[in-house]
């Protein structure tokens, strides 16, 4: 199986401070893999290292075999590395309608980008009741659906999910995974990256534990579920 | 017309300029999160070029000669490219090599590099005419003395001495200058990307805009605004110095201030809140000039205290 | 450590630059190679960068072109040195520059000012130091009084003394009896509010309005409209050129063109017809002194500045600078081969110098004896004396007869 994205040996600093120490990790084609961790572990450092939005000291990327160690993070999405983070939240004066279109940025043929919006629609029919509404007055639940969809918009060859299920009520959180769930089924590759390990272990293949900037451990959704490194993997 | 009238009709004119230079600094915050200082100063730079570039073109008999709306037009666009490469060279010596530090350097640096264009126009203005001097040997000819004297200038759109034209003119300049930029934020990607960068620099990132190209776009987008700001000033004040711009950006920024920094709809409403304040203070209170400047610095630190998302701003929603 | 350093470059090279404007840069203009035991040093105020430059620059070089003259001939068994200070017609740089002066022992006399404030912000520093400063371009009539006596000479009209003809010309011959006032809020701009004002009330006229606006300010919409409202025939504008030009362009933009503008000296130079000829056209100012191309001396003047080159035109006090020039020379020739600042005082209060403009000698007060004024109008783009002009004998007329 081809592998979507491979991390070798990277390294990241903040100023002095090391962020990320040696990290070599591999995602196939096709699979959800989640990287697991606490606050502060490194899990969105890395994510940001992936789209070049934090710099490397050293280390390569490949993307589908190619590698992309020289690419601004434009160009890295635009490849169709897609990421959603919770944190960071939407275009919150924008309507929902122009949030969705920002996400498919580099879609320039109107008939295409009306189709994938009519796909997302089907998708996410929430969306479609708050269309002209500004993203700023939706609720947590609301806001993360369209943070998804506007991430899967330009059909991205890699799905980049920071903690998706980040401040949301328990019953949001089911919405959520269920989205990643389809997702999945759907082929798509995604790199689930999670504080929620049971929730995360519940869609992804396998994954990565990650502490205080290297990773730990590594392996099958059965073997995470048994380490020592995984916090709380059943709720 | 009463006093009432002639009241209006000045603020919603002197509203109008100061519109166009807040509409610069709302346009600069929100892209960079920076305030640039030296607005006004690019604006009255596009005074200079324009006024240089109309002596010019008198010396070599092209005015009269050639359609007054081609000369206008030629007029602004030369005036909007310079300053727009003004704006881009702004953004490289006083703003991009702070991008890392505080905020406060890209402040310094810009009130800096204010000073700088206010002195290069007093210096150097005199010997670009005087050194074509043999040109003017007209009747028409040009007499500037010095860049530091104030320089008439060239009054194009009051057509035989109407200032009714004129006045027209100015309103609908800026106006359609708003819808303009109305529909470039809106509907163009450049103008999303803008938008996008203002409202979340991270998530902008995230979607794949290009920052740094989108900054580019936003000094030459500010720029030209700026240039026709100062073009509209020019014709408005009928006599421009080179140290004007401080003032004319410092009432910008006041209203930019008033219409909530980042946003760009807020500075229309700023700018003519400014005007309209400063007009009728001055209009009805006896030696109201130096009241007038006074309530609006209360009103701009009003704003500041009471309502810092500006007048037409929305809370923000804090952040997950 | 390269990139705090370079931080730190940029701080002050910003605070340098943002600072730049309020520093007082004391240019010396050292004059060849003269041995440093033979030379006197005369300090000169004048605004030469900022909105009076075009004055204040003309004014310098019409006193350097009188201490230029005397140093080639010889006459002296000394060379004068200038010191020239950029006042740039601001208090605390005036200031500044007057403690660097006194400061300075060869310096035996000063000269200065076309601004009223920083020439008495600066006369309290030359009282102090017991150096003689003779002002030849501000006017605010207090500046020469008992006070300041014997220390602080002016060899030009005050505000008062230019009024008055101005007030003859406009209310008694021409009888406009409907006025509005504006003045700007410097010390020159009070002066003049109050020596015209009280011309009017001495002839029992309360103007209709009176406006005072700011130094910096650029638009005179407001102050416009009230005018227009109020119905006044005459505008009497007691400011410099900037203020006068702008709201004589904005008064003829509104359209209120009926009506006499008409003022004092600071807006009698080329810059007022920055403005277009048609707006500019029947300004009425009074300018201090005589009409120089009239007498032979002045005529000479003119033909040695124009002779110099210089960019910036003769202005209305220009002749002022270099008369100031011909009687501190004066004063020092009274003072044999070591002149002191003490001698200079008395030397000045009793010279009896003939210039230009005529003989001027120093009353008990330290205000010159030589007073003359006339009558300017603006006709088609350029000043001309009123007596000559086509107003004078009824081929135009002013607005609001």
């Amino acid at each position: 199986m081809t592998k979507m994205l491979e991390i070798n040996k990277l390294y990241t600093s903040y100023g002095r401070i090391p962020m990320l120490m040696d990290i070599s990790m591999d995602i196939d084609e096709g699979e959800v893999c989640c990287v697991l961790g606490a606050n502060g572990a490194g899990k969105t450092t890395l994510v940001k290292a992936i789209l070049n939005m934090v710099k490397a000291d050293s280390g390569g990327m490949k993307l589908a075999g190619e590698p992309i160690d020289d690419w601004p993070t434009h160009k890295r999405i635009e490849q169709g590395i897609s990421l959603s983070a919770a944190a960071v939240g939407t275009f919150q004066k924008m309507s929902v309608e122009t949030n969705l279109k920002m996400g498919a940025f580099f879609i320039d043929d109107a008939k295409l980008l009306s189709e994938r919006l009519e796909e997302i629609y089907r998708s996410f029919p929430v969306l479609r009741e708050r269309l002209q509404q500004k993203a700023g007055t939706l609720s947590g639940g609301e806001r993360t659906m369209l943070a998804i969809a506007r991430s899967v918009i330009n059909k991205p060859r890699l799905l980049i999910l920071d903690e998706p299920s980040l401040g949301l009520a328990p019953i949001m959180v089911e919405e959520v995974f269920e989205i990643i769930k389809r997702l999945r089924d759907e082929k798509m590759t995604i790199l689930l990256v999670e504080q929620n390990a049971a929730k995360a272990l519940n869609v992804a293949t396998r994954g990565y534990v990650i502490q205080k900037g290297a990773i730990v451990f590594s392996g099958d959704a059965e073997q995470l579920r048994g380490s020592e490194f995984v916090e709380n993997p059943v709720m | 017309m009463s006093l009432f009238l002639d009241l209006i009709v000045s603020a919603i004119l002197l509203g109008c300029t100061y519109t166009l230079v807040a509409v610069g600094f709302s346009l600069f915050f929100g892209v960079m999160d920076v305030v640039v200082f030296c607005c006004g100063d690019i604006a009255i730079f596009g005074t200079f070029v324009i006024l240089g570039t109309y002596t010019i073109m008198q010396g070599t008999g092209m005015i009269g000669s050639w359609p007054l709306i081609f000369i206008i037009l030629a007029l602004l666009i030369i005036g909007a490219a310079c300053c727009a490469a003004l704006g881009l060279f702004a953004h490289r010596v006083s703003i991009k090599p702070f991008e890392k530090s505080s905020a406060l350097m890209p402040l310094l640096s810009t009130i800096a590099l204010g000073t700088v264009i206010k002195e290069v126009i007093g210096l150097f203005f005199m010997p670009v005419t005087n050194g074509l001097s043999g040109v003017f040997a007209g009747e028409n000819a040009v007499t500037v003395v010095s860049g530091r004297n104030p320089q008439g200038f060239p009054q194009l759109l009051s057509i035989n001495g109407n200032t009714d034209v004129r006045n027209i003119i100015i309103i609908a300049v800026t106006v359609g200058i708003l819808l303009a930029l109305f529909i470039f934020l809106n509907k163009t990607k450049t103008g999303l990307s803008m938008q996008a960068i203002s409202q979340n620099k991270e998530l902008a990132t995230m979607t794949g805009i290009n920052v740094s190209r989108s900054v580019v776009s936003t000094f030459v987008i500010g720029g030209i605004i700026l240039a026709i700001g100062g073009f509209l000033l020019g014709n408005y004040q009928t006599v421009m110095s080179f140290d004007n711009g401080a003032m004319f950006g410092v009432k910008g920024f006041s209203a930019a201030v008033v219409g909530g920094l980042r946003n760009t709809w807020g500075a229309i409403i700023g700018g003519m809140l400014l005007a309209f304040v400063e007009t009728f203070i001055a209009g009805y209170i006896s030696n109201g000039a130096a009241y007038a400047s006074i309530v609006a610095f209360v009103v701009v630190v009003g704003f500041i205290i009471f309502k810092p998302e500006g007048v037409i701003g929305e809370k923000t929603v804090e952040k997950v | 450590m390269k990139k705090s350093l370079l931080f730190l470059l940029v701080v002050i090279s910003a605070l340098a630059l943002v600072f730049a404007g309020c520093a007082a840069p004391a240019e010396e203009e050292a004059e060849g190679d003269t041995p440093a035991v033979d030379v006197v040093k005369i300090g000169f105020f004048a605004p030469i960068t900022g909105s009076n430059a075009a004055e204040g620059t003309a004014a310098r070089n019409a006193f350097q072109m009188a201490i230029d003259n005397v140093n080639e001939s010889g006459e002296l068994p000394y060379q004068i040195e200038l010191i020239i200070v950029d006042d740039q017609s601001t208090e605390s740089v005036a200031v500044a520059g007057a403690n660097q002066i006194v400061a300075d022992e060869l310096v035996v006399a000063a000269s200065g000012f076309w601004n009223s404030g920083p020439a008495a912000a600066a006369s309290e520093v030359f009282k102090e130091a017991e150096i003689p400063l003779l002002i030849w371009g501000a006017i605010r009539e207090s500046l020469t009084s008992a006070e300041n006596y014997p220390y602080i000479t002016r060899s030009a009209p005050t505000d008062k003394q230019e009024n008055e003809p101005l007030a003859e010309a406009v209310l008694d011959e021409m009888g406009y009896q409907d006025w509005f006032i504006v003045s700007d809020a410097s010390s020159y701009g009070q002066g003049n509010l109050e020596a015209f004002t009280a011309e009017l009330s001495a002839r029992g006229i309360t103007a209709l309005g009176s406006e005072v606006v700011l130094e910096d300010q650029t638009d005179f919409s407001a102050v416009v409209a009230k005018i227009r409202e109020s119905g006044a025939k005459a505008v009497y504008c007691g400011s410099t050129v900037n203020i006068g030009s702008l709201l004589k362009e904005q008064l003829y933009s509104a359209g209120v063109t009926d009506i006499l503008f008409c003022g004092i000296s600071g807006m009698k130079t080329e810059d007022f017809f920055k403005i277009s000829a048609d707006a500019a056209e029947g300004a009425l100012i009074v300018s201090p002194g005589i009409i120089l191309e009239d007498s032979v001396e002045g005529q000479a003047f003119i033909d040695e500045y124009t002779a110099e080159g210089f960019a910036e035109p003769i202005g209305a006090y220009t002749p002022y600078a270099y008369e100031a020039a011909l009687i501190l020379i004066n004063a020092l020739r009274s003072c044999g081969d070591a002149p002191t600042a003490a001698a200079m005082v008395d030397a000045i209060l009793a010279s009896e110098t003939t210039g230009i403009m005529g003989t001027t000698t120093f009353n008990e007060i330290g205000q010159t004896t030589n007073v003359a004024a006339y009558l300017n109008v603006a006709q088609d783009g350029a000043w001309v004396p009123y007596e000559d002009s086509e107003y004078a004998d009824g081929t135009r007329a002013f607005g609001g007869q």
